[in-house]
């Protein structure tokens, strides 16, 4: 009998050992596809991810991220600007456009030329419905220093290509598709499209935060690829690079040293132009604790500004308010930021996102990170603080006495 | 009761204020620390064993004050024995003070206590405005005297006459039970560099002068500035205290600052066994708040994997990598920062300061240094190797 249980006992562990083991395994095999997403996986384009993942497919569709680079004449609507009226900086026309980049800020044209492409001399500043030109003057960006200065002689290949498509090849110069497609984030599709399962395709919710805060700063940050120049080339993107590979092997963030302004950064470290979030982010104490850009932000489409999960006012006190261990640590979220409910200057953003950015002309996007910038650092490092940017007629003194005045916040942090 | 309604309220009302922000009178009056002893034995016998209650000794009370070597002769040593009113310091470095006149004036040696030496000391001028604000209670600039020199009971607990006649929480500062900052100010006041304003009199001084526990610091001091990307006399380029007796400048730019922990988290300035009188040895005394399991991270299975050093080795502290020995006391002799920040070697090579790895590996450099960093999977070489 004692003989009998004992047998039952050992089979049993065995089981759960066995069960345990194969378990273990396959965790290890799934970790392993994440990482490595399949060396023999092919692109497939978005299209093929329609059949299965409708409704995530037609909300992406309307996505900026789908729509950023159009062919006019596929669709003649994507030109905003009226061509037909005249202006000295405009000496192209509407045929002469094989492409249109972006709709919300500003909007730049580009000419096929062979199998390349390049950027026309005008662009339309949306904001302000007016021509700006447009030509990378010499010596305000890194690669300037790689190219001649006439927009004919830079191709968009080494400087747009990689991020504006998926699966750009550097040597052929074709693409699986135009703008930012589901493998752009995922990975290739084809052993998905195959054998439809987790293991095959990169989710990265599922990544680890550092992966998947990479999965964005492939294309929204300022660095430069390990391996230029490629094949003669000196490109502003990480060629090579695809998601399950590892960033840091690829692409370097652009340096900044505390005290200098320089193209890309002020002297704190804050970016000062657009497509800088991952910049940003990187400096930010959540990326530090795990918070990703899908904490935030959903890629595929939604409702709100910057494609973000719950409106600018709201997305924040997900994770902070009175009670949150993240702070702030007030009674009242008024008592935070001592400006009134509902006023511009409550919301979080305004303090902690302040749009100062630059994307064209005199047009800021925010920063992102999330830092307080006092008034004091605007004396010191000339870097402009939420406080002056919106109470244009106050004084950096007056920001600084107004915060000394504030009992929840230490004067030696926001009034030094 | 009709009467006694608004007589009550005004009372639990003065009780409530005066036990947290103002002082307990009007006119407080100061008592000196032995009048504390009293009712607070164990922790004043364990304060009088303290550097807080000896920087400061007269020489013909304490003979044995003295730890520097007079009896072979040094150019630097330009007094003798019999001139020395006062020592200050024991554990890196001790400097000499004669009398002259109601003040005191630094004499031009020091003793480097590490490296067991004499070092030019060349501060000059009187000790009251530079120095006597902090090592003293209630020193009063004008008639230059002082309850009791060193750092006594009422130095962080405010004047205690009322707390004597009535001795209640109502009566005294806590500075436990102030809001943290008031909490941190109240060793930030001795604890950091910076200027009075003008609402201490507009004096000249080193130090906060008419701030008393209870008050506002910031109505009294200013911390020193810093430019980001300068290296000054105090700072670093990242805005990290460059000399010692900068704890404060440092500490509020950190984020435990921020969340709320306070010196008293850490220090327990009543006396420890512990150096820097630390509530539990330093290599414990993080890992009370946090640990694997703990949400103030670090976010891994186990610390060694965090620390990438095996444990136990001196790269396994976490005071290593994040309270580097980069602010100078006397010489090559430094002490720790107090911001808790990693200062990666990218930057620190950048900005020409040092970083804890090759602080302490000084045979590498700091390219090895961020090589080796980008290996470790845990980290983000954005934050680590950038």
């Amino acid at each position: 009998m004692t003989a009998l249980r004992f047998g039952w006992l050992a089979w049993g562990t065995m089981t759960i050992a066995a069960t345990l083991a194969g378990l273990d395994n396959h965790i290890s095999a799934q970790t392993e596809a994440v990482r490595q997403p399949a060396a023999a996986a092919s692109y497939v384009g978005s299209t093929a991810c329609a059949r299965c993942h409708a409704p995530i497919y037609d909300r992406w569709k309307q996505t900026r991220m789908a729509n950023v680079v159009r062919d006019p004449k596929e669709h003649p609507d994507a030109i905003i600007p009226d061509l037909a009226q005249p202006n000295p900086l405009v000496t192209f026309t509407r045929d002469q456009i094989a492409f249109v980049y972006g709709s919300k800020w500003k909007q730049r044209y580009f000419t096929k030329v062979g199998d390349d492409y390049f950027p026309l001399g005008a662009q339309w500043d949306v904001t302000h419905r007016q021509w700006r030109p447009y030509n990378v003057a010499m010596g305000t960006d890194w690669w300037t220093a790689f190219y001649p200065p006439e927009n004919s002689k830079r191709p968009t290949g080494p400087t747009c290509d990689g991020c504006h498509s998926v699966n750009y090849d550097v040597k052929t110069k074709t693409v699986t598709e135009w703008n930012v497609g589901c493998e752009k984030c995922h990975g290739p599709g084809s052993n998905h499209v195959a054998r439809p399962g987790r293991d095959t395709i990169v989710n990265p919710s599922r990544l680890d935060p550092i992966s998947s805060v990479n999965v964005c700063l492939q294309c929204h940050s300022q660095g430069r690829p390990l391996a230029n120049p490629v094949e003669g080339r000196y490109y502003d993107w990480p060629v090579g690079f695809r998601v399950g590979l590892n960033l840091r092997d690829f692409w370097q963030l652009e340096e900044f040293k505390p005290g200098e302004t320089t193209f890309t950064h002020f002297p704190d470290g804050t970016a000062h132009k657009n497509r800088m979030q991952g910049n940003d982010f990187t400096q930010s104490v959540m990326y530090t604790h795990g918070v990703t850009c899908s904490s935030c932000h959903d890629v595929h489409g939604t409702r709100h500004n910057a494609d973000l999960v719950r409106p600018a006012s709201e997305v924040c006190l997900t994770c902070h308010g009175p009670k949150a261990p993240n702070g702030p640590h007030t009674a009242g979220i008024e008592q935070h930021t001592h400006h009134r409910a509902g006023s511009t200057g409550s919301e979080c953003v305004a303090c902690h996102m302040p749009a100062i950015e630059q994307t064209i002309g005199d047009v800021m996007v925010r920063s992102h990170t999330f830092r307080f910038v006092t008034p004091t650092m605007t004396e010191t490092s000339k870097i402009p603080n939420p406080c002056t940017s919106c109470h244009k007629d106050k004084s950096n003194a007056w920001a600084s006495e107004t915060l000394r005045s504030w009992p929840e916040f230490s004067p030696w942090r926001v009034a030094p | 009761m009709i009467f006694l309604g608004p007589v009550l309220i005004v009372w639990i009302g003065a009780l409530l204020f005066s036990g947290t922000q103002t002082p307990a009178s009007p006119s407080p009056s100061y008592v000196g620390s032995q009048a504390c002893a009293r009712c607070h034995a164990p922790i004043y016998d364990r304060w009088q064993r303290t550097r807080m209650a000896n920087v400061v000794r007269d020489p013909r009370d304490h003979p044995d004050a003295i730890v520097s070597d007079f009896t072979q002769p040094n150019p630097l040593v330009t007094f003798t024995r019999d001139q020395i009113a006062f020592v200050y310091g024991s554990k890196w470095k001790q400097r000499y003070f004669r009398k002259v006149g109601d003040d005191y004036a630094p004499l031009p040696a020091q003793w480097d206590v590490t490296h067991r030496q004499w070092r030019a000391y060349g501060v000059t001028g009187a000790t009251s405005g530079l120095c006597d604000g902090c090592h003293s209670v209630n020193y009063d600039l004008n008639r230059k005297t002082v309850t009791e020199w060193n750092v006594g009971c009422e130095r962080c607990h405010g004047p205690a006459g009322d707390h004597i006649a009535r001795p209640t929480r109502a009566t005294i500062v806590n500075p436990s039970r102030l809001d943290p900052k008031a909490s941190v100010d109240v060793c930030i006041q001795c604890h950091s560099e910076g200027h009075p304003t003008a609402a201490g009199g507009g004096h000249d001084a080193h130090w906060p002068v008419g701030f008393t526990v209870g008050l506002r610091l910031p109505d009294f001091w200013r911390l020193d500035g810093y430019t980001l990307g300068t290296m000054d006399t105090l700072h670093f380029g990242d805005g990290t205290g460059r000399e010692n007796r900068m704890q404060g400048n440092d500490y509020v730019q950190s984020l435990m600052y921020a969340r709320g922990v306070t010196c008293a988290s850490c220090h327990d300035p009543h006396g420890t066994p512990n150096n820097a009188d630390l509530v539990k040895s330093a290599r414990l005394v993080c890992l009370t708040c946090h640990g694997p399991a703990s949400p103030n991270g670090p976010h891994t299975a186990t610390i060694e994997q965090h620390t990438h050093h095996q444990p136990g080795s001196a790269g396994s502290d976490c005071v290593s990598c994040h309270m580097p020995k980069i602010a100078v006391m006397l010489g090559d002799v430094k002490v720790r920062s107090h911001t808790f920040k990693f200062i990666a070697p990218a930057m620190a090579e950048r900005l020409k300061m040092p970083d804890p790895c090759t602080t302490c590996h000084t045979d590498k450099a700091t390219g090895w240094a961020t090589a080796v960093l980008k290996t470790w999977p845990e980290f983000s070489a954005w934050r680590v190797a950038q």
